[in-house]
C-alpha cells in the first residue's frame, strides 16, 4: 500500500512537523539550527506556516494581564536608575555625554597657599560656541565667558547651569557678553556646567527647557 | 502575495525602524491573540505570562527580518509565538502524561480575522483540510492548536508513535498536494 506521504522527502517532512509542533525537543532544536542557516529549509518552513496559519484563527484571545507590557518595556528600554525630578536635562546629558569633553586643568596660578583654581572649556559636538570657566575656591566665584561661537539670538539667552552628579540642575543665571562673575561656594568633582539656550532672561521656570548647546564634566583634581 | 491591507505589518515595519510608539500600538493590536496562543500550548498563565514577553522581546530584536512579502504580519507573530511556547513545552522536564485540557481552553469560532484573511487563500486552506478523513484533520488541527507531540498523540489515540507520525506525515502531504493542484 502506497500514500502519498510515504514518499515526502525528509527535508519537506521536517519543516512541515516543525511547523506542526510534533517533533521531540532534540528534532526541534535541528530543525531551528537548519532553519539559521539554511535558506532553503527556511523557506520550507515560511511555506508550510502560510498553509498551517488557517488554523490560527482556533487560537482565542485573552488579554493579558495589565502590567504585562510593562515588564516587557522595562527589560527592553531600561531607564537609567534617577528620580524624574531631576528634569530633562539630565535625560540630554545622558545623550551628551558621550560628547562632553572633560576638560579640566588645574592651574597653579594661584600661590601655593590658596587651593587650586579649576579651569574648564565647555563643548559640543558640531558645536561653534564654546564658554571658557574659571572657578575660583578661594573667592568662591565662577567666572565663566564665550571664547568662540555666536551670541545668542534676538529673543534669547545662553543660560549656564551647574548639576551636581546626580542631582538636579541649578541655574547659574545667563552668559552674556564678557564675563560674568557668580558666586558658587563649592564646585565639585562629577559636577556638570552645561549651557542651553533659553528664552531672553533665562528659563522663567527655574528648569531648563532650551536645547543643550556645550557641557563639560568636572574631573577629580 | 499583495498585502493592501494588513496594519499589523505596518506596524512590523516600524518597529523595524526601532519606533517604541508602533512597538506600543502591535502590542496592543497582537497581546491579545498571543497569549490566547501561548496559553492554548502552555496551559500555565504564569509560563504563557513569560512566553509572550520572550515573543515580544523577539520580535522587537527581530522585527528587521519580516518580510511582509512573505506572510501576513499576524502569521509570523503568531509562528514566533507557537515556535516559542512548543519549544518551552518540549523543554519541560517530562512529566505524567499530558492530560486533554483542551477543554478549558475552548477553540474559537472563525471571527474577524478569518474574514480579514485574504478570503481565497483562507477558502482553498478549509477546502483542502475538508478534503482529508475526519481523524487526520482533526489530528493535524489538535496538534497544531494544542502543541501535541507525537508521543501525546500515540498516547491518545493508542496507536505506536512510529505509525502515527506516519498516518500525520501523508496527511500532511495530501494537503500540501492538494493546496497546489
Amino acid at each position: 500500500m502506497s500514500e502519498p506521504g510515504d514518499h515526502m522527502p525528509d527535508r519537506e517532512a521536517l519543516a512541515a512537523e516543525y511547523v506542526l509542533g510534533t517533533l521531540p525537543h532534540a528534532e526541534r532544536l535541528r530543525a531551528e539550527a537548519l532553519i539559521a542557516e539554511d535558506a532553503g529549509f527556511r523557506t520550507l518552513v515560511e511555506d508550510w506556516q502560510n498553509r498551517l496559519a488557517a488554523l490560527n484563527d482556533g487560537y482565542a484571545e485573552v488579554p493579558p494581564p495589565p502590567e504585562l507590557l510593562g515588564r516587557i518595556e522595562g527589560r527592553l528600554f531600561p531607564e537609567p536608575e534617577r528620580p524624574r525630578s531631576r528634569g530633562w536635562l539630565w535625560g540630554a546629558l545622558a545623550g551628551f555625554a558621550a560628547v562632553v569633553l572633560v576638560t579640566l586643568f588645574v592651574s597653579s596660578i594661584l600661590p601655593p597657599s590658596g587651593p587650586p583654581t579649576i579651569t574648564a572649556t565647555l563643548t559640543g559636538e558640531g558645536q561653534p560656541l564654546m564658554i571658557a570657566a574659571t572657578y575660583d575656591p578661594a573667592m568662591s566665584e565662577l567666572t565663566v565667558e564665550r571664547t568662540a561661537g555666536p551670541a545668542a539670538e534676538a529673543g534669547k539667552d545662553y543660560e549656564l547651569w551647574i548639576i551636581p552628579a546626580g542631582q538636579a540642575a541649578i541655574s547659574l543665571g545667563v552668559v552674556g557678553e564678557g564675563e560674568a562673575v557668580v558666586p558658587l561656594a563649592d564646585l565639585p568633582a562629577g559636577s556638570t556646567l552645561a549651557i542651553t539656550l533659553e528664552a531672553a532672561g533665562g528659563s522663567p521656570t527655574g528648569v531648563a527647557q532650551g536645547p543643550l548647546l556645550v557641557a563639560a564634566v568636572i574631573g577629580d583634581g | 502575495m499583495v498585502r493592501d491591507d494588513d496594519p499589523i505589518a505596518d506596524l512590523i515595519g516600524r518597529v523595524a525602524a526601532a519606533d517604541r510608539a508602533a512597538f506600543r500600538a502591535l502590542y496592543h493590536a497582537a497581546s491579545a491573540k498571543l497569549f490566547g496562543t501561548c496559553l492554548r500550548i502552555l496551559k500555565d498563565r504564569g509560563e504563557a505570562e513569560d512566553a509572550v514577553q520572550e515573543v515580544f522581546t523577539r520580535v522587537w530584536l527581530n522585527a528587521r527580518r519580516y518580510d511582509a512579502a512573505k506572510a501576513r504580519g499576524m502569521t509570523w507573530l503568531i509562528a514566533i509565538a507557537r515556535n516559542h511556547a512548543i519549544d518551552r513545552l518540549r523543554a519541560r522536564p517530562a512529566t505524567s502524561a499530558a492530560d486533554d485540557t483542551a477543554a478549558d481552553f475552548p477553540d474559537r469560532s472563525p471571527g474577524p480575522e478569518a474574514q480579514v484573511l485574504a478570503r481565497s487563500e483562507a477558502r482553498r486552506i478549509a477546502d483542502c483540510f475538508d478534503t482529508l478523513d475526519p481523524a487526520r484533520a482533526g489530528a493535524i488541527r489538535g496538534a497544531y492548536l494544542g502543541g501535541l507531540s507525537y508521543e501525546d498523540l500515540s498516547r491518545r489515540h493508542d496507536v505506536p508513535l512510529n505509525t502515527m507520525r506516519s498516518w500525520l506525515r501523508r496527511g500532511l502531504m495530501k494537503l500540501k498536494e492538494c493546496l497546489e493542484a
